[in-house]
């Protein structure tokens, strides 16, 4: 942001840290916003285990998994592109951003595909919902399109952003970019770990004895 | 660091420096953002209070004779949710904050200038979605919004109102990290933690709590709407679903928003003591440490608002030791703003005026809150009128008193101009006496028996009622006062100088308004906040 | 613009990759491992090893001053009240 020039501190150093600072504060603020989620999960699922595990066996974990890994690899294109823009090559930086947010359209496109099949197979929360079993696992697909529709929102922004640096990367060539990238950065990692817990708690719910 | 010649003639202050809408409306200067925010509050308060009018008007008899129940419950939602998010929460953060904060530390600016700006936008968009919501049809659940009623059964706007809220919640937090950040990053050289005015002090324990319990709140009213307007039901109960969890996420944002509503003004109220009292602050380290020990343990005792909906006791009997612990505090610091008054040289200004009815209100507030968390009372007087008292006595008695006491110790600094002190004296004893007329009988009329959101009641509480409506008429004139006098003195007052209180306090050396970018040269500091010379050498 | 030791290098980069690539093959087995009660701790176990991972090289908590380690910390912290004193109402229900 514009540092004035009379700012105690005004070096391009202190600018830095007082955006990082920011964005911190502002990914504390996400904890807590996605942390609500997780509370009515925890709760539901204490209560619920047996249902919890039947509606989780008709989630798809291969694309859950694939996903996974599809957004662990999109944030080391994204720290590749951070590092890039660190060492002043432009070009390259460019590149890594166009291979991350390549990943990132691929995270939603399974991630549509597997919610395609949840409208098909009626597990979509309603009036339309069919689901032989304990009705509280209608408590988990609400959790569940609760909880990975607020991911790909967030998602959709990190794509947005990575194009804007793209875009501005490439108005650019020569100048100093490392703010921007690293400040997109630290929101795109931390979007990717939400859905490195959400993971475990949708996919991995072992069968009940 | 070099330092450029000084300028031939002083640069404008802030008020002259644009004079166009243009210039006011895409300013990135905070002390304009804290008067863009000062009238939009002052027009939700307005709306809100006229609600309260309604209502204390339809209490005056027995009868049902001026609305239907269902305008009244309309009416104590549209006074709650106004009054709680788009006046008080805001009040002294962003107006008397975002005007001081920097002046107080030295700094030309926010940290980040454009999304303070922002915020103030987001705020008035939420506040539009809001003031919609009410024009088409209103809401009734309250201003809790308790499931299953409003994801299920409510008529209304609840789906509206809440995206009021939601998008409201967003400027809290962008302001929460702005002044977090303003702390941490922009203190001026030699500005330690600890020669940080104890308001700064508060805004930082205020942020923190914006911060971190705002996204809660975002995300317990997103869930609502997704309930009510997709069918994602989370707290539904045919689906065995829990509304009390629904209680749980949504007192763990609104317990700390009480905090988010007193704390700022327990900082106004310290610097306001040590000006007129000529003294540093009694304690001062200990009356900072508290600001922070209230955020932190504000968090702690949600569950006291949940006594009677069927909680586990045994998390009661927690919440209930917990919310005694939080009173520890608190009490601290009106203890060491008492001990700062002995052998002080005191002047009763009407600033001082506020600060004292804060602490008289404040402890009667926080005392019958100590009634409220104790189980077995809670059972007794619970949605009852004693809350009603209760409650207004720490957010009107308490928040609004101390905001009304900033609004008159900065005001020389913010218009530059001095107010009638004569007629400023009167409105504070006006509200005071007002205020007391008004609620003290509800504590009354809830020991009794009377319970909240009722537009009628039994004919044996209608001398209370009549003595409480006849002192909201009493506030609603001490409220019109400062109104008019301000407006007034902003315009025709006479200049005020750099520092007609003779205060401390690194606002009070740079000019009355401040230029634009607040110091002509960065100040230094090299002493303690509240340097008042002895009495004795005076 | 020289910034010596501010970030990681490609080196460090790669090996959190493949660090978090096992810890989440390690997950993924958790689904087959008859691992019982034990299974939820497990593979949330992992999952906060992945993200200590990121935390630490992607997002360059390593490199950076005690304040940003704060400032990631005290969400979790706060998050992890609210999860305390809410248990403390459901665990206790009779």
């Amino acid at each position: 942001m514009n540092l004035a020039p009379t700012c105690p501190s005004g070096t391009p150093a202190h600018g830095e840290s007082v955006n990082r600072l920011g964005l911190w504060v502002f990914l504390a603020t996400e904890v807590l916003f996605f942390g609500g989620l997780f509370l009515a999960y925890a709760v539901y699922r204490a209560a619920h285990a047996a249902a919890f595990s039947a509606a989780s066996a008709r989630l798809d974990f291969p694309i859950g998994t694939v996903n996974t890994g599809v957004l662990l690899t999109s944030s080391l294109a994204v720290a590749l592109a951070d590092l890039a823009a660190r060492g002043r090559r432009v070009r390259s930086a460019r590149a890594w951003l166009v291979v991350a947010g390549l990943l990132g359209a691929v995270f939603l496109t399974l991630k549509g595909f597997e919610y395609h099949a949840k409208f098909a197979e009626h597990l979509v929360p309603g009036p339309g919902f069919a689901f032989a079993g304990p009705p509280p696992a209608e408590l988990f697909f609400s959790l569940y399109f609760a909880m990975t529709g607020l991911h790909a929102v967030h998602l959709l922004a990190g794509l947005g952003a990575l194009a804007w640096l793209w875009v501005r990367l490439g108005r650019h060539p020569t100048g100093d970019h490392t703010g921007a990238v690293e400040l997109t950065g630290l929101y795109w990692h931390f979007v990717d770990c939400v859905w490195v817990f959400l993971y475990p708690l949708l996919y991995l719910i072992p069968p009940a004895p | 660091m070099s330092v450029d010649p000084p300028p031939a003639s002083p640069p404008p202050d802030y008020l002259a420096a644009g004079v166009t809408v243009r210039s006011w409306l895409l300013t990135h200067d905070h002390k304009r953002v804290a008067l863009l925010y000062l009238f939009t509050i002052t027009a939700f308060f307005a709306i809100a209070a006229v609600a309260a009018a309604l209502m204390r008007w339809e209490l005056l008899t027995p009868d049902a004779d001026l609305v239907t129940p269902d305008i009244y419950n309309r009416l104590f939602t549209l006074h709650g949710v106004l009054m709680v998010w788009f006046f008080l929460i805001p009040s002294i953060p962003n107006v008397l904050g975002n005007f001081l904060l920097p002046l107080m530390l030295g700094a030309p600016d926010v940290a980040f200038p454009r999304l303070n700006l922002a915020s103030w936008y987001i705020f008035l968009a939420g506040g539009l979605l809001v003031l919609q919501a009410i024009l088409t049809g209103g809401v009734d659940t309250g201003w809790t919004f308790y499931t299953p009623y409003s994801s299920t059964y409510a008529n209304g706007q609840v789906m509206l109102m809440a995206a009021g809220v939601f998008v409201a919640g967003f400027s809290s937090i962008a302001t929460g990290l702005n002044f977090i950040v303003t702390i941490h990053k922009f203190r001026a050289p030699g500005l330690t933690w600890f020669r940080l005015p104890l308001f700064v002090w508060s805004l930082y324990a205020t942020s923190l709590i914006l911060v971190l319990a705002t996204p809660v709140l975002a995300i317990t009213l997103l869930l609502i709407v997704l309930e009510r307007g997709f069918g994602i039901g989370i707290f539904d109960p045919r689906l065995g679903g829990d509304p009390l969890l629904f209680q749980h996420l949504f007192w763990f944002y609104s317990h700390p928003a009480v905090y988010i509503m007193i704390l700022p003004g327990m900082g106004v109220v310290s610097e306001t003591i040590a000006c007129f009292a000529r003294k540093r602050i009694f304690g001062y380290r200990v009356v900072a440490c508290s600001s922070l020990a209230i955020a932190v343990l504000g968090f702690l005792v949600w569950g006291h608002h949940m006594f009677v909906s069927s909680q586990s006791v045994y998390a009661g009997l927690v919440f209930s030791l917990l919310s005694f612990l939080v009173s520890v505090p608190s009490a601290v610091k009106v203890f060491n703003w008492t001990a700062t008054f002995h052998r002080a040289s005191i002047r009763f200004d009407t600033p001082l005026l506020y600060a004292l009815g804060f602490m008289a209100l404040f402890t009667i507030g926080g005392l019958t809150g100590l009634f409220l968390a104790t189980l077995a009372v809670d059972v007794h007087v619970h949605d009852t009128y004693f809350v009603i008292a209760h409650f207004h006595y720490i957010m009107v008695g308490g928040m609004v008193m101390a905001y009304l006491g900033g609004i008159h110790y900065w005001w020389p600094k913010i218009s530059g101009r001095l107010y009638p002190e004569g007629l400023a004296r009167v409105s504070a004893l006006v509200i005071f006496l007002g205020f007391n007329l008004t609620f003290f009988p509800q504590f009354v009329l809830g020991y009794l028996g009377m319970p909240r959101r009722y537009h009628i009641y039994p004919p044996e509480f209608q001398v209370l009622n009549v003595l409480s409506t006849a002192g909201a008429s009493l506030l609603g004139l001490g409220y019109l006062l400062p109104l008019v006098y301000l407006t007034w003195s902003f315009f025709r007052g006479p200049p005020a100088g750099a520092n007609p209180w003779r205060a401390t306090g690194l606002e009070w050396t740079t000019a009355s308004p401040p230029p634009e970018r607040n110091f002509a040269e960065s100040p230094v500091v090299s002493g303690g906040p509240y340097d008042y010379p002895e009495p004795a050498r005076e | 613009m020289n910034r010596p030791a501010t970030g990681p290098d490609r080196s460090s980069l790669l090996r959190a990759y493949l660090g978090t690539l096992a810890l989440l093959a390690l997950a993924a087995g958790t689904r087959v491992l008859p691992a019982g009660p034990w299974s939820l701790p497990l593979s949330l176990g992992l999952a906060g090893g992945k993200v200590l991972v990121v935390f630490a090289c992607f997002m360059q908590l390593r490199w950076r001053e005690n304040l940003l380690r704060l400032a990631a910390g005290v969400g979790f912290f706060w998050l992890a009240l609210l999860f305390l004193l809410a248990a403390a109402d459901y665990a206790t229900r009779p």
